[in-house]
């Protein structure tokens, strides 16, 4: 009867001391960069396009994107605490550089995993606007295509170049 | 979260070693049987009488020591206390109402998180054990929980990278509410009169919850830390009424 209980005891220890040795984990997420995505598109085919020439992107004095070619999609950060973000976008092409003041207006979020993980801010993009230039290639619209930007890697804006 | 894990596991096995010890006892009391001699014997079959038990064999009322230790010196703890009615000495619908206790600061990030939040908790239990009468009891169980939580959560202030804007983090009193289920494993002995101890292994599974704008929160009272899944133990200190 002893070797009985204590067999149930020891069994029954064993069982615990595996549970609290599994039940200790940290999930923060491996990705945790939030960034807004952007892709180009062709005003005229209305299809994904690589625009070949150079565009950079600024915000109050940082540089965002730095002279990027033959791309396809970027992604920008967004700012925590402002309500609308001023971007600046900087075309150079043969014909000459086109200077785009894009608008993004959005709302932010604190965000919180765990008290392990660092914190982070989503946002919601609410509208957009732009200015128009003269030098090829000029925007012709900007389209919201997801407002919530999050951790996900997917295409939050898109923007229509005409002269392709 | 080590320090956690340890002071859990030392509760856990000093009420083992309490209730084993307290069984081993026991068993020593009961005489062993005679050796076997010559001849014709008869030997009383060992059935556990349960004629005299009655349907309503009374209340209990108990109080948890592990949630209480942790409470004071564990990230989270909590107070909390059981009502349990005794039905044939095989029944034991029981409630646990509790009040789940955090006020834990993070050394890496800094972020802290505090919450003072009720739960209770309803279920029944099912005593295993075929000598009724002997007050000590294997019970198996299933408990549903719910909290309604509480909570404020702070930390530095965050410096946006690239427009330098300094942002507070602090929020206060952001509410949440959860709901779980509990399977329950336990063993229990009689040590004096109306007076018990016991423990109980829990694997909690949460159900529902609603999370606020902010995130999840970090602890759920009587859950433990957040998660889809969560392991628990109790020793409890039992005064029948």
């Amino acid at each position: 009867m002893r070797s009985k209980y204590t067999s149930i005891h020891l069994l029954i220890l064993w069982c615990a001391a595996a549970l609290f040795a599994s039940c200790s984990n940290t999930d923060c997420p491996l990705n945790n960069v939030v960034r807004c995505y952007y892709t180009i598109y062709s005003s005229q085919q209305g299809a994904p396009v690589t625009c070949n020439d150079t565009l950079s992107v600024y915000a109050a004095d940082t540089t965002l994107l730095n002279k990027a070619v033959k791309f396809a999609s970027f992604n920008l950060p967004m700012s925590y605490a402002l309500s609308t973000d001023t971007l600046t976008f900087l075309f150079k092409s043969n014909q000459g550089i086109n200077t785009t003041k894009v608008y993004v207006s959005h709302t932010n979020r604190a965000y919180f995993v765990s008290l392990d993980c660092p914190t982070t801010y989503f946002h919601n993009i609410t509208d957009i606007k732009y200015t128009t230039g003269n030098t090829a290639p000029t925007i012709d619209s900007i389209v919201i295509i997801k407002p919530e930007v999050n951790y996900e890697r997917t295409e939050n804006i898109r923007i229509y170049l005409s002269d392709f | 979260m080590n320090e956690q894990k340890t002071l859990g596991f030392i509760c856990l096995i000093f009420s083992l070693f309490l209730v084993s010890q307290n069984c081993l006892a026991q068993d020593q009391n009961n005489p062993q049987p005679e050796q076997r001699q010559r001849g014709i014997q008869y030997v009383e079959p060992t059935v556990h009488q349960t004629k005299d038990i009655k349907f309503f064999e009374g209340m209990a009322v108990g109080v948890d020591v592990v949630g209480a230790v942790m409470y004071k010196l564990a990230y989270y703890g909590q107070l909390e206390g059981q009502l349990r009615i005794n039905l044939k000495e095989t029944y034991f619908p029981v409630a646990e109402l509790g009040i789940g206790h955090s006020d834990h600061t993070d050394e890496e990030t800094l972020l802290h998180f505090k919450t003072n939040s009720p739960y209770i908790r309803v279920g029944c239990d099912m005593n295993f054990n075929k000598d009724k009468k002997s007050k000590n009891r294997i019970y198996c169980g299933l408990r549903y929980a719910f909290t309604s939580c509480k909570f404020d959560l702070s930390g530095i202030d965050q410096v946006d990278p690239v427009w330098k804007t300094v942002v507070p983090f602090s929020y206060k009193g952001m509410n949440t509410t959860a709901s779980w289920i509990e399977l329950v494993f336990g063993l229990e002995a009689k040590i004096y009169k109306t007076f018990h101890i016991g423990w109980s292994a829990r694997y909690k599974m949460r159900i529902s919850q609603s999370t606020p704008e902010l995130g999840e929160a970090w602890y759920l009272p009587g859950f433990g830390k957040n998660d889809t899944h969560n392991f628990g133990a109790t020793f409890n200190l039992i005064f029948d009424i």
